[in-house]
């Protein structure tokens, strides 16, 4: 029942990949600047002819709706086309970078709930206390901060001052990591490379925080007050009249009612963790998607936009799918 | 069995300081009911809560003594009071719809105090549900579920309280309070939140409990009429202190002190005459704003000068009947 209700809605989300495959196409389109200008630009003095070349090449010449049917029926094949600028299939340039970027949001979500989860109950278990006072002024300064700033500053303390954590890349080639999946850490773990794992860790430490910090800042928040909520019901009384310890009625009765609409939020932040880090990933130099994408953009790479926008969207469904499977689980009274 | 001595429980508050148990002294003998009576923010509730040390911050029992099968329940240690709450008293509350944990499986959370007292390790438990704790636990949570009066149990056990009505899940309730056969069930407003019918089940349910195990019950409610039909005892409490105890038959057939009195004439009745009710004219006062004397005073018909201004004691009239109040004459307790 649950798994049909699950490819029900999977089905559902093909629509909203076309629409947002069309829209894109459109958009790249709309906005000022031409691929085929951008490269000659940089190449230098370049025959009109070479560049009507180029437009046929890249199917530029054609009208638009022909563009759009060539595009769509092959994003039906599986196939988004070929990058202009880097000459390479788009599905394999997305495939070599998104390992980075998945593992960086990996890396950011684990950071986010390590510090605000225990950060929340504390805070609420004890409230009006110091900690919870720091906390909460930590946190209020975690969600102000942007990324690039927070990320500028951590080099400059972690890296530059104190030379504790590399400030760029995700690994120095010295290591010399076979890659198998691309996500480093796994890589790592499958060939036995130890040091090249601790490097891999190091590496992710300060862009992982930089992207989880807010996060972990509207973690922390919704568990406290969810939370606090929560320990004034009356099943968390009827807890301790049947002998609980005080830490079985936090941490058994109490989190699990508390962790209900936090756990829609985490899953809904994957989304954005694995969207929403071309800051990050410009600042730690880290080779991703985002910065693929940025790329992308600046040079109008027509298909390799294209192609990362209806992966960002993909996940963006996935992850809202996500949240809806988790609660269903974490909250007995909700139904797919 | 349990003995109250001038218990006192206050909470600090913005407005000023509330004494929601205001030197109370009870007592109940094994295997008695006792009715607890009074309007709503009297300090009943606060009383139960204060003999199981529950008290939400920022109240904080004050003093007096509470003693159950002789030793001070305020004396002892945290973890001696863990090991008396759920075992030896138990206690059933009022909303029974926001009192089950709602992500947890009924049957889990009747199990939940067997788990945490060793029910199931115990010789009586052993020899009856046998060596298996597993087995065991389930046998008796499957036991108390149909001795509660919930049916087709063994589906019942793996459903969630959402899927409960309000009277089963105040029956799953009695399960997990009677589970590891207490002593003394301390019972608040238990069916207040119920339909009438409901009630009725429900407090026939804790008579046989009461006849059966022999359970002393302490039931708080804000209705005369089921104290009287249900308990013993009597105490009759208003604005935190209590104003009359006796014998259910004395305190419903000779009521002596005016608060009673007003709470006798405003039930009303049911029969073919029509009957005004008298209510009790007033407001229950501010607890925060009390200052001494008699805090009936400004609601009472019988009401002297001397009540604005003495602390009155109560006062024993009969063996076993207790009253505060100027106007009824007997040596003080």
């Amino acid at each position: 029942m649950r798994l049909a209700r699950v490819l029900e809605r999977v089905f559902v989300a093909i629509p909203v990949m076309l629409g947002v495959a069309i829209i894109v196409f459109f958009f790249m389109r709309l906005s000022p600047g031409d691929p085929v200008d951008l490269m000659m630009g940089e190449a230098g003095s370049v025959s009109p002819r070479e560049m009507e070349a180029l437009a046929r090449e890249f199917r530029l010449d054609e009208p638009l709706h022909m563009q759009l049917y060539h595009f769509l029926a092959g994003l039906l094949r599986g196939d988004l086309g070929n990058s202009f600028v880097k000459r390479k299939p788009v599905a394999r340039l997305v495939r070599e970078h998104l390992p980075a970027t998945v593992e960086l949001a990996i890396g950011a979500l684990v950071i986010a709930l390590v510090i605000a989860i225990p950060i929340g109950i504390i805070s609420a278990v004890k409230q009006h206390s110091i900690l919870d006072r720091v906390s909460m002024a930590g946190a209020f300064l975690g969600i102000s901060m942007p990324a690039f700033w927070m990320g500028i500053v951590l080099i400059l303390v972690f890296s530059v001052y104190w030379h504790v954590f590399p400030s760029h890349g995700r690994l120095p080639f010295a290591v010399g990591l076979k890659t198998i999946t691309g996500f480093y850490t796994i890589d790592s773990i499958l060939t036995g490379n130890w040091s090249a794992l601790a490097s891999t860790l190091k590496h992710l430490f300060l862009p992982s925080l930089t992207l989880g910090a807010g996060t972990a800042a509207t973690i922390a928040r919704m568990t406290r007050s969810s939370m606090l909520e929560v320990l004034r019901q009356d099943y968390i009384v009827l807890a301790r009249a049947k002998g609980l310890t005080e830490y079985a009625v936090v941490v058994k009765h109490a989190l699990r009612n508390a962790l209900i609409p936090t756990v829609t939020i985490v899953a809904l932040q994957i989304g954005t963790f694995l969207g929403g880090n071309m800051i990050v990933e410009t600042v730690f130099g880290w080779p991703g998607l985002g910065r693929l994408v940025v790329d992308a953009i600046q040079r109008r790479d027509f298909p390799l936009v294209q192609g990362a926008v209806i992966v960002y969207a993909l996940t963006f469904v996935m992850a809202n799918l996500l949240a809806d499977i988790i609660y269903t689980f974490v909250n007995p009274k909700i139904e797919l | 069995m349990l003995v109250i001595k001038n218990l006192s429980t206050h909470f600090p508050t913005e407005r000023g300081l509330v004494k929601a148990v205001n030197n109370v002294s009870l007592s109940l003998a094994t295997g008695e009911i006792l009715g607890l009576v009074g309007e709503s923010g009297c300090g009943k509730s606060m009383t139960l809560l204060s003999i199981l040390r529950l008290i939400p911050f920022p109240g904080k029992i004050v003093g007096g003594e509470v003693f159950f099968r002789g030793s001070n329940l305020l004396e002892k240690k945290p973890a001696e009071m863990r090991a008396l709450r759920g075992q030896d008293i138990a206690m059933v509350f009022q909303d029974p719809m926001t009192t089950l944990n709602p992500v947890f499986k009924v049957g889990e959370q009747i199990g939940e105090s067997l788990r945490i007292h060793g029910a199931m390790g115990k010789e009586s438990f052993r020899r009856r549900y046998g060596d298996n704790k597993k087995i065991a636990e389930k046998e008796r949570v499957l036991e108390l579920m149909k001795e509660v009066g919930i049916p087709s149990v063994d589906e019942r056990y793996h459903e969630y309280p959402h899927q409960f009505s309000g009277g089963m899940q105040q029956r799953a309730l009695i399960a997990i309070a009677l589970s590891c056969n207490p002593q003394l069930l301390l019972a608040d407003e238990p069916t207040t939140a119920l339909d009438v019918t409901i009630q009725a089940q429900i407090l026939s349910l804790l008579e046989q409990i009461n006849r059966e195990h022999g359970t002393g019950i302490i039931l708080v409610t804000h209705d005369l009429g089921v104290a009287a039909e249900f308990c013993q005892r009597i105490a009759v409490m208003y604005a935190g202190s209590l104003v009359e105890v006796g014998p259910t038959d004395v305190v419903i057939g000779e009521p002596r002190h005016p608060y009673t009195i007003g709470l006798l004439r405003s039930i009303p009745k049911i029969s073919s005459k029509k009957e005004k009710i008298k209510p009790i004219y007033g407001n229950v006062p501010d607890l925060a704003g009390l200052a001494g004397g008699c805090p009936f005073a400004p609601r009472c018909e019988v009401v002297k000068d001397a009540c604005y201004s003495e602390d009155i004691p109560m006062r024993q009239i009969s063996d076993d009947h207790q009253v505060r109040c100027l106007n009824v004459p007997g040596h003080s307790v």
